[in-house]
């Protein structure tokens, strides 16, 4: 097949999973035989040139928050018109890429950022068939609009929608049908997958006397920082020290370490600082547990899934997306989303009350055998070529939609700097 | 049953009205109705703040969509239902394509891949469109003067003319005794109508009956003004019936309109059509026009009235007219066959039905069912 991948950010520059499994999904399509064209942005720092990679997008950056602070609110708007809604330029570029590649299926990515609404208008007008691959809420989110009442767009967007999607979990798919905007007519449900090679058993492991407890990630309150900080002072004030609880990740909020300070648990807790993947799945094997105390909305997870391919058995929020694919006690732990629980699952690793070896044995050979790209692409490739059968009759024009992308972008211009000003 | 949206931001009734523009959507939405009653409705699409649904005349019916915000001007409305309600429909007719609401909705439409027509009514609120060539999007324009069809600048969009469009029903010849005792003006209050030039070339022994709402109020000083000492009658609150007596009663009805008015404004468009002069001769009454704009494609001179280069000219017509009743009589009767054959709604009607039948049955109609 010929499948032209749509992103709005491509490695090196990612800001999650989301990017990272994208570039993976499009080298597991390129090993299979397939030509695989990604059409993304440059990004937000400098990339090297890759051939199958056009960067010819242009990124209206929605996840600078400090831009977003310093911004006027007719800039907000104006930004977010262009980076949810419809991005003229985007259209055209697509409308390029398309001619250029003569694609059997689009394959889309994360849209937000590239004008999302507008590339599924564009394609939808050109009958061009497409899968979506959902690892968090995108079509909701490329409806945000603000201003008061119910949410309009969501409704026409839900009312002429249609195509094909993966999404990584239940949850996924819920959160958006519950916004309103049905999922048809079709969604196949495809785990996220871990990256590289899975490390050496660890069914046996030795003790060190301490709990080694690993966290990697954004470090962000929805990502559960404080609820794994609050859980270390809940086993400290048990009387329990033997753990120390490492986090990895770029920290923003120094409010986390100072948190840290005031409970006087510098010798349990250290931030780490932020490590390349490569680098930071090779540590997973210096530890015993990956907590995972991340929000309801965790679309899914991928961090817990290359921690316990690496022997490192990952305790979890009870709600949220991986939560669906792992059984509890048996392929990880699970915990209500409170500092009690996460300390409660510690306690029992620690006092041996749960024995970590065969769940981590488990857990390696189901995310090796099922959590792998490997094993998930035949799935990937069946919607795909699904999807490209469909038929294109009653394709409208190219320079038809790209008139009216530049009249309809125009158009919402003005009314949101008239919205601002009134 | 085919359905045909007319996206409108005004109507003509009571609530919403600005001059012949929203007349003729109307005129033209019954008489493609009547032109095929089994085939073709037509709703009137435009906004308020409440929906609501109303027949205006068989096949015809006025729908008001929940328009978002407070627009400025009803020609800013638009509104979150747009695309689900014109998706309704197998063809949308944009009425006042140079306003931001007749924007939005040939966007909404094409974007639906719905046949588009448009028609500019001479509301040239935004200029959006026409720098970035709103008009190639849609399938046909329909201009309904020779002279609205020069105006517009299109590559490859098709545009056709059809004249006229009044309702020769309504508008009709009394059935008793005719009595002629003035000159009619009917239509807004505004400079570039040129009422002034009427007045000033109104002999003084003639009356004039001058009916229409006031818009401009500077203008309107000026006319009472320059009335003084004339027989020179304003009517302002004319409803309906009252127009139709007065064109009944008129020895000729007078449209004076100019391209550049009295406080030196300057108009491209003054008249696309000259809707009053229809109404008139389907009355029987004959018409006077400048040589203006579009006005004197619907007036044969000496044949339906008089097209008239000054204003000399317009007093000498004024006088002859007014002395001359065997003449009045014959203009006046050929005047409404010519309305009867040419500028009735129903030749406007069919002719639109011909057009909507060819877009939609066209290639991309089909296409887009197939879809």
């Amino acid at each position: 097949m010929r499948i032209l991948t749509i992103s709005n950010l491509y490695p090196p520059d990612v800001v999650g999973g989301y990017e990272i499994a994208c570039r993976q999904a499009v080298e597991a399509l390129l090993e299979r035989g397939h030509d695989v064209q990604v059409l993304t942005t440059p990004g937000r720092s400098p990339s090297p040139r890759v051939a199958h990679v056009d960067r010819a997008l242009r990124l209206t950056d929605p996840f600078s928050q400090f831009v977003n602070r310093l911004s006027t609110l007719s800039t907000i708007r104006l930004m977010d018109s262009g980076s949810y809604r419809l991005d003229a330029f985007n259209v055209d570029r697509t409308f390029e890429a398309l001619e250029r590649f003569q694609p059997d299926v689009v394959y889309l990515w994360n849209l937000l950022g590239i004008g999302g609404l507008g590339l599924l208008a564009a394609l939808k007008h050109r009958r061009v068939p497409w899968v979506w691959h959902l690892m968090d809420n995108v079509p909701s989110y490329l409806c945000r609009w603000n201003s008061l009442g119910p949410n309009r767009l969501i409704a026409e967007v839900a009312r002429q929608l249609r195509g094909r999607y993966v999404a990584c979990s239940r949850r996924v798919v819920d959160e958006i049908e519950r916004d309103g905007i049905p999922l048809l007519p079709e969604v196949e449900l495809i785990p996220n997958w871990a990256g590289g090679p899975p490390g050496s058993d660890r069914s046996s492991r030795a003790s060190s006397g301490r709990l080694r407890i690993i966290s990697a990630g954004r470090i962000t309150p929805e990502k559960g920082v404080g609820v794994l900080i609050e859980s270390a002072r809940v086993l400290r004030d048990r009387g329990i020290e033997s753990f120390e609880i490492d986090i990895f990740g770029r920290l923003l909020d120094h409010e986390y370490p100072a948190l840290v300070h005031r409970y006087g648990l510098e010798g349990w807790v250290s931030f780490k600082g932020e490590l390349p993947n490569a680098e930071l799945v090779k540590r997973y094997a210096d530890y015993d547990v990956f907590a995972f105390p991340t929000w309801e909305r965790e679309p899914f997870g991928i961090a817990p899934l290359e921690a316990a391919l690496h022997g490192c058995v990952p305790i979890i929020s009870r709600l949220c997306g991986i939560s669906e694919w792992l059984v509890d006690g048996v392929h990880c732990l699970k915990a209500d989303r409170t500092p009690e629980a996460f300390a409660d699952r510690f306690q029992t690793v620690i006092d041996r009350t749960v024995d970590l070896g065969p769940i981590a044995a488990r857990a390696q050979r189901v995310v090796s055998r099922e959590f792998r790209v490997e094993a998930v692409i035949p799935r990937i490739e069946a919607i795909l070529e699904r999807a490209s059968r469909e038929s294109r009759a009653g394709a409208g024009s190219t320079e038809e939609f790209h008139r009216l992308a530049i009249i309809a972008e125009r158009l919402a211009r003005i009314i949101v700097q008239e919205g601002c000003a009134a | 049953m085919r359905r045909i949206a007319y996206v409108t931001p005004l109507y003509f009734g009571d609530d919403s009205c600005v001059g012949g523009g929203e007349r003729y959507p109307q005129n033209l939405a019954k008489g493609v109705a009547l032109s095929a009653p089994e085939k073709y409705s037509v709703d009137l699409i435009t906004f308020g703040t409440r929906p609501s649904q109303r027949e205006l005349a068989p096949g015809v019916a006025l729908r008001v969509i929940v328009a978002a915000g407070v627009p400025r001007t009803p020609f800013e409305a638009v509104s979150w239902e747009l695309p689900a309600t014109l998706d309704e429909y197998d063809l949308v007719h944009v009425h006042q394509s140079a306003t931001r609401c007749g924007e939005v909705a040939v966007a909404v439409a094409k974007q639906l891949r719905k046949p588009t027509v448009i028609t500019d009514h001479g509301a040239h609120t935004s200029t959006l469109g026409l720098e970035y060539g709103l008009a190639e999007l849609a399938d046909a324009v329909v201009a309904y003067s020779d002279f609205g069809a020069a105006l517009h600048h299109v590559k490859s969009t098709p545009i056709h003319v059809v004249k006229g469009g009044v309702d020769s029903d309504v508008f009709t010849p009394t059935n008793g005794v005719r009595v002629r005792d003035r000159f009619t003006y009917v239509g807004r209050l505004l400079p570039h109508k040129g009422i002034d030039r009427l007045i000033d070339a109104l002999p003084a022994d003639l009356p004039l009956t001058v009916c229409g709402r006031v818009y401009h109020e500077d203008y309107f000083r000026l006319l009472r003004s320059k009335a003084e000492g004339k027989l020179v009658e304003f009517v302002t609150d004319a409803d309906d019936e009252a127009i139709l007596a007065l064109y009944r009663r008129a020895w000729a009805n007078v449209l004076s309109s100019v391209h550049t008015d009295c406080y030196g404004n300057s108009f491209v468009a003054p008249e696309l059509m000259g809707f009053t002069l229809l109404e008139a001769m389907a009355c029987g009454t004959p018409a006077i026009c400048a040589r203006t704009a579009a006005m004197p494609e619907f007036v044969d001179h000496g044949e339906t009235g008089f097209v008239y280069d000054d204003l000399a000219s317009l007093t000498n017509i004024l006088q002859l007219l007014a002395s001359d009743s065997s003449l009045v009589e014959r203009l006046g009767r050929q005047a409404r066959e010519a309305v009867e054959a040419r500028f009735d709604l129903r030749a406007a009607g069919r002719s639109m039905a011909k057009l909507y039948d060819d877009l939609i049955d066209s290639e991309s109609g089909s296409a887009r069912e197939a879809a």
